[in-house]
């Protein structure tokens, strides 16, 4: 798989199987299926080991058998992200906890009444992010900006089991209405949320390095992101032991229209949480071609 | 403003925002091909014609927008209306 081709793994029955195991029996449960899927995945999905073992082998600089490991470690992890973003949208949110490292960057973010643009990546599990703004008087709308591609049955079928709606969609479509949804959005003070590492066929791109060598970005949320005299954070929820998220907020501090410099600080900072989360890197694919 | 003091303005500003060479803009060219938009540039184009013009483009005006005249006509529609 030289780039993303736009599709998550996983059928609908293999996500229907996990919702009713974790909600008869629990979510410690749910995860223990995970066992086996890993598994298969580990044995079965090689465009994708062969990726994400480069990831460990030559980015992280893992060594052969930790990189071997780490490739069914990564597997049940990403897992592990999705039966908790099913669990905490079926209404089990009080089965975890939460803790927020730069909140205050947020609400201060949306104090100057502009809206904000949030750029996160396919790490950890952005998200359940809402569910525990909740909690903290951080009543926002988050609206994430993605594509059809990524519109698939499976979301469908998570979408119809969930209590409430959580991230809206903006889908960016040829009629190009994605335009005013994500201007009317931040006219209403909301927030737009763009994942910064993944770029479809046709997409402009912009190249910077990342883990010690050159990769390619989507150019359009850096170009946006750095013109419109909005403010903009980087922002990822880690998944930690147990049933435990860490939310991470960083300002972004670039000068007005320099994407490239926005780019690199992305890089600079996702590469911090990378490297403090190995293992929830949802990249399967040829990130470093 | 007539229709040449408008597609004066909105070249000055599209060379400095899309950061394009002045040569690449004529009447009858083709804007998205000659600015390289891609889906999400267009973000930016609203933004700009609002910011400069103090008029709101919709989606339908994207329909009809081929060239650079196209666009210009659309703009100086809008302030038309104003």
């Amino acid at each position: 798989m030289k780039q993303w081709d736009g599709r998550s793994k996983g059928t609908v029955l293999g996500y229907k199987i996990f919702v009713n195991v974790m909600k008869k029996l629990g979510i410690k449960a749910a995860y223990s299926v995970l066992i086996f899927v890993a598994f298969y995945y580990f044995i079965t999905a090689y465009s994708s080991n062969k990726s994400i073992y480069e990831y460990f082998r030559y980015r992280l600089n893992f060594s052969v058998l930790k990189s071997i490991l780490s490739v069914y470690k990564s597997y049940y992890t990403f897992g592990q992200t999705l039966i908790d973003k099913t669990a905490i949208n079926a209404g089990l949110r009080n089965k975890y906890s939460y803790e927020f490292d730069g909140i205050e960057l947020l609400k201060n973010l949306l104090d100057q009444k502009q809206g904000g643009m949030l750029i996160s990546a396919h790490v950890g599990n952005f998200e359940v992010a809402e569910h525990f703004f909740a909690d903290i008087d951080f009543d926002c709308q988050i609206n994430l900006v993605t594509t059809d591609l990524e519109r698939n049955v499976i979301k469908e079928y998570l979408e119809s089991i969930s209590m409430k709606p959580s991230v809206k969609f903006i889908l960016i479509q040829e009629d190009l209405s994605h335009i005013f949804e994500i201007n009317n959005a931040l006219s209403r003070n909301e927030l737009i949320c763009f994942t910064g590492d993944r770029y479809f066929e046709g997409n402009k791109t912009m190249s910077e390095v990342l883990l010690g060598k050159e990769a390619n970005f989507p150019a359009g949320p850096f170009s946006i992101a750095s013109r419109l005299k909005v403010p903009v954070a980087f922002v990822y929820v880690m998944k930690e032991k147990n049933l435990h998220y860490h939310l991470y907020a960083r300002q972004a501090n670039f000068k007005h229209r320099d994407a490239n410099a926005l780019l690199k600080e992305f890089c600079v900072n996702l590469e911090t949480i990378v490297k403090k989360y190995p293992y929830q890197w949802f990249n399967y694919f040829d990130f470093w071609k | 403003m007539v229709k040449s003091k408008i597609a004066e303005k909105l070249n000055a500003i599209l060379i400095d925002e899309f950061e394009v060479d002045p040569s690449v803009i004529s009447e009858e060219k083709n804007i998205k091909e000659s600015l390289d938009l891609d889906s999400l540039d267009y973000v930016d184009l609203v933004v700009i014609i609002e910011s400069n013009f103090g008029v709101k483009l919709i989606k339908e005006d994207f329909q009809n927008m081929i060239t650079f005249e196209d666009f210009y006509a659309i703009v100086e529609q809008k302030l038309e209306n104003k």
